[in-house]
């Protein structure tokens, strides 16, 4: 059901999980043990920056897992949401058990990944079972899967199922419900981070004024309007920095800098290196 | 506050207090229990194997918790422990990792005793321990955020200013009450942070799990501070120096 990235290139393999169904089947379940026996090891020392999203969900065991430049531990009833456009590499454990649950972008409805999100949830014993449970179920209706509207329907919302437990049980106390103003402008971020470096032109249109929307992504995350642009778009370059080989120049376009200079200055003023520096930093991201 | 704080005060009241600490580890531990406490071993039988042996040391232990908080599934918490009617008395800071049932999964802790004497005439434990300005968790962390990694990693004392009020109150026992007295301290002993392993907050709180050097030793601290419009204007700190790995029992002090 997986396709690559659109950043198709030397550093990075194909992230396609070979299966037998074809594109039709929303949400597949794969094992660990039984995803590196058909991969191969090699596969796994790399970066990955798959399109569609993964739930890991650990049953036994420990490792650990980085997802975007952070290293999350892994322990049993510690259920990881890989979110599409994600960059994250394996470290293979091979006492390690573990469900990848695997969905297309048109199974899951779940927002983007940004700064200051949960990258983990910790389950209870009682979520743990539900969280298992939903696993086999959508392992059953896979082996039947005919490709019919209803069968992906049941996929869809098991998954969905699935989204809902690990939000429950990331989701921070104390944040309440998220305000519209900061939901409504992470999803203006998503949509045209790469066409303006204005705060402006991402609140036109939204309904609320600069000022209102900046209160709102303190609330939530500490942080200005403005300076959550720039995490965005700082992650945004660290991703293709990571995980591609185009040039300090050619993701300099891609982000939408007029300039490679300006791009290179503003990222030694987010991260104190230049993006060559940060790249040769990388070594566990190197191919 | 809440069920994660309230699972923390039970295992410290029922468990370390009162003695309980079978049944206070069977009840507020999830899955998993890792510890971080180097003598203590992971699991619940590390806990109650220690604990065997640390209540049969300690037949009097006269423990209150003093401050304490809940950021999203952390929990901080900060308790004197007189133990022996006085023979000693401890301070501890500790942060715990919970579960989605509120359960305890892994154990961070800081363990000093008391000086009998400090240079502001502070103690460990004094000062407010109300939790307030709620709607400001976020700017406050981000703002001690800002202060340990561009002031205490980074070096660059020029923003201290910005960060942290001129009469900071200080209940580090060795250092007395403002601004100037700390970084006078920090230089005195080559104080320098070198990594934030965890930083949590509830309204005018926020705790700092770090790594750094004093002396050329490496420390783990757990630094509390307290935020108000906006600076830094009190400070509470646990530290330990970190051991030889080889007397550990466990991964370490984070």
């Amino acid at each position: 059901m997986a396709t690559i990235d659109d950043e198709r290139d030397e550093t990075v393999l194909p992230v396609d999980f070979a299966s037998e169904h074809g594109h039709a089947l929303p949400v597949e379940v794969l094992d660990y043990t039984a995803l590196v026996e058909r991969m191969g090891p090699s596969y796994f020392e790399r970066a990955q920056r798959p399109s569609f999203d993964l739930m890991i969900v650990i049953r036994g065991g420990s490792g650990s897992h980085t997802v975007d430049f952070q290293t999350v531990a892994l322990h049993p009833g510690r259920v990881l949401f890989v979110r599409a456009g994600q960059v994250q590499q394996w470290h293979i454990q091979n006492d390690l058990s573990a469900s990848v649950v695997v969905a297309s972008p048109a199974a899951s409805q779940a927002a983007a990944w940004l700064p200051g999100d949960p990258t983990h949830a910790d389950l209870g014993e009682n979520s743990l079972v539900t969280a298992l449970d939903l696993v086999a179920a959508i392992e059953r209706e896979q082996q039947r899967f005919t490709a019919d509207e209803h069968s992906v329907t049941l996929l869809t919302a098991l998954f969905a199922a699935l989204v809902a437990l690990y939000q429950r049980a990331s989701s921070e106390p104390g944040r309440g419900a998220l305000p519209h103003a900061y939901l409504a402008f992470r999803a203006a971020l998503e949509r045209d981070l790469t066409l303006s470096r204005n705060v402006r032109d991402y609140v036109t249109g939204l309904g609320y004024s600069e000022r209102t929307v900046s209160r709102a992504c303190q609330t939530v995350t500490g942080l200005t309007a403005k300076a959550l642009l720039d995490e965005r778009l700082m992650l945004e370059a660290k991703r293709l920095l990571a995980h591609t080989d185009g040039t300090v120049a050619s993701i300099s376009t891609a982000l939408g800098f007029s300039e490679p200079t300006n791009f290179t200055k503003f990222f030694e003023r987010v991260i104190g290196t230049s993006p060559a520096e940060f790249r040769r930093g990388l070594v566990h991201f190197a191919p | 506050m809440g069920q994660r704080l309230d699972n923390v005060t039970g295992l410290y009241l029922e468990g370390i207090r009162d003695g309980n600490y079978v049944d206070a580890i069977n009840n507020y531990a999830g899955q998993r229990y890792t510890q971080h406490s180097t003598p203590v071993r992971d699991g619940r039988e590390g806990f109650i194997e220690f604990f065997e042996d640390f209540t049969t040391r300690n037949p009097l232990r006269d423990i209150e918790i003093v401050r304490g908080f809940e950021d999203g599934h952390f929990v901080f918490i900060q308790a004197r422990q007189k133990l022996n009617n006085g023979e000693f008395t401890y301070v501890t800071a500790d942060i715990f990792d919970t579960d989605d049932d509120a359960k305890l999964i892994e154990h961070w802790d800081m363990i000093a005793e008391v000086e009998p004497t400090s240079v502001s005439g502070r103690t460990p434990f004094d000062g407010p321990t109300e939790v307030t300005d709620l709607d400001k968790t976020e700017v406050n962390k981000r703002l001690v955020f800002e202060y340990v990694t561009k002031v205490l990693i980074e070096g660059d004392r020029t923003l201290a200013a910005s960060f942290v009020h001129p009469d900071l109150a200080q209940h580090d026992s060795r250092i007395g009450d403002g601004r100037d007295a700390y970084f006078a301290f920090v230089d005195a002993h080559a104080v320098r942070y070198h990594q934030i392993h965890n930083l949590i907050g509830s309204g005018n709180f926020v705790a700092v799990l770090a790594a750094a050097d004093k002396d050329g030793i490496a420390q783990a601290l757990i630094d509390l501070y307290r935020v108000e419009n906006g600076l830094i204007v009190e400070h509470w700190v646990v530290s330990e120096e970190i051991t030889d790995p080889s007397t550990w029992v466990n991964s370490g002090k984070f």
